[in-house]
């Protein structure tokens, strides 16, 4: 094994600007990470320019379900590994746009996103990379809040981060706050 | 640099966008699950 996280084995399927990323943790639990053409995941993205052309948006996760509390779930390779995979991914190209989605599913967003925000922190003295993330408050009409939390990681110049901001921004507005309220 | 918006919204288009993103991760994850690396994985672990 590598010092300091799991080796993974890639798999690229470019007729679906997809490629996977798969490892196996030393007490058997196998993960999986995709990333997939921003268009492709989520066809919202389609209008958008710079993110239609160089979005991907990134996921992983566990391939079986396990109790949340076990101890397999904290494993200290896990993140290690994944930063890698980001790195390995980001490095195959000149400019990405890399979206990664927090959800509410186990309660665990916040922490998840805390974990991106820690990567981003610990690597930037590797690879410029520019963050940006929306951090989503959705009142339901039980007046209960779902908060979840979209971001990215860019590597491009600076004039083109610019632009995958505005982009960013024009899709918060007309996908999320457009529109009619929930009460 | 890091930058942040935060918007606090009671928009159904805002929940029906989270909703998509999850029910996009499920089939992600149903797609996964019939996937032939997770065995391959398990075996050269086992013959390790």
């Amino acid at each position: 094994m590598n010092a300091g996280f799991y080796p993974f084995e890639i798999i690229n399927i470019p007729e679906e600007r997809r490629t996977e990323y798969w490892f196996i943790t030393n007490s058997g639990v196998v993960y999986y990470a995709y990333i997939i053409g921003a268009p492709e995941y989520l066809d919202e993205f389609e209008s958008f320019e710079y993110l239609n052309k160089y979005g991907y948006v990134f996921g992983f996760s566990p391939q079986e379900d396990f109790e949340k509390d076990d101890k397999q779930y904290h494993d200290p390779l896990i993140r290690p590994t994944i930063c890698h995979i980001i790195l390995d991914f980001m490095r195959r190209f000149e400019k990405v746009v890399l979206i990664y989605h927090c959800d509410a599913a186990d309660g665990k967003q916040r922490q998840r996103n805390i974990a991106f925000s820690q990567w981003f922190n610990a690597h930037q003295g590797i690879q410029p990379i520019h963050k940006n993330k929306l951090q989503l408050e959705v009142q339901l009409i039980d007046g209960t809040i779902r908060k979840e939390y979209l971001g990215y990681f860019a590597s491009c110049s600076d004039t083109e981060i610019e632009m995958a901001d505005r982009e960013f921004k024009q899709f918060a507005r007309e996908k999320i706050t457009a529109g009619k309220q929930i009460a | 640099m890091e930058k942040k918006i935060v918007i606090t919204t009671t928009n159904k288009k805002a929940l029906a966008l989270l909703d998509k993103l999850h029910e996009k991760k499920q089939e992600i994850k149903k797609q996964m699950q019939n996937s032939p690396i997770a065995a391959k994985l398990r075996t050269n672990k086992t013959s390790r």
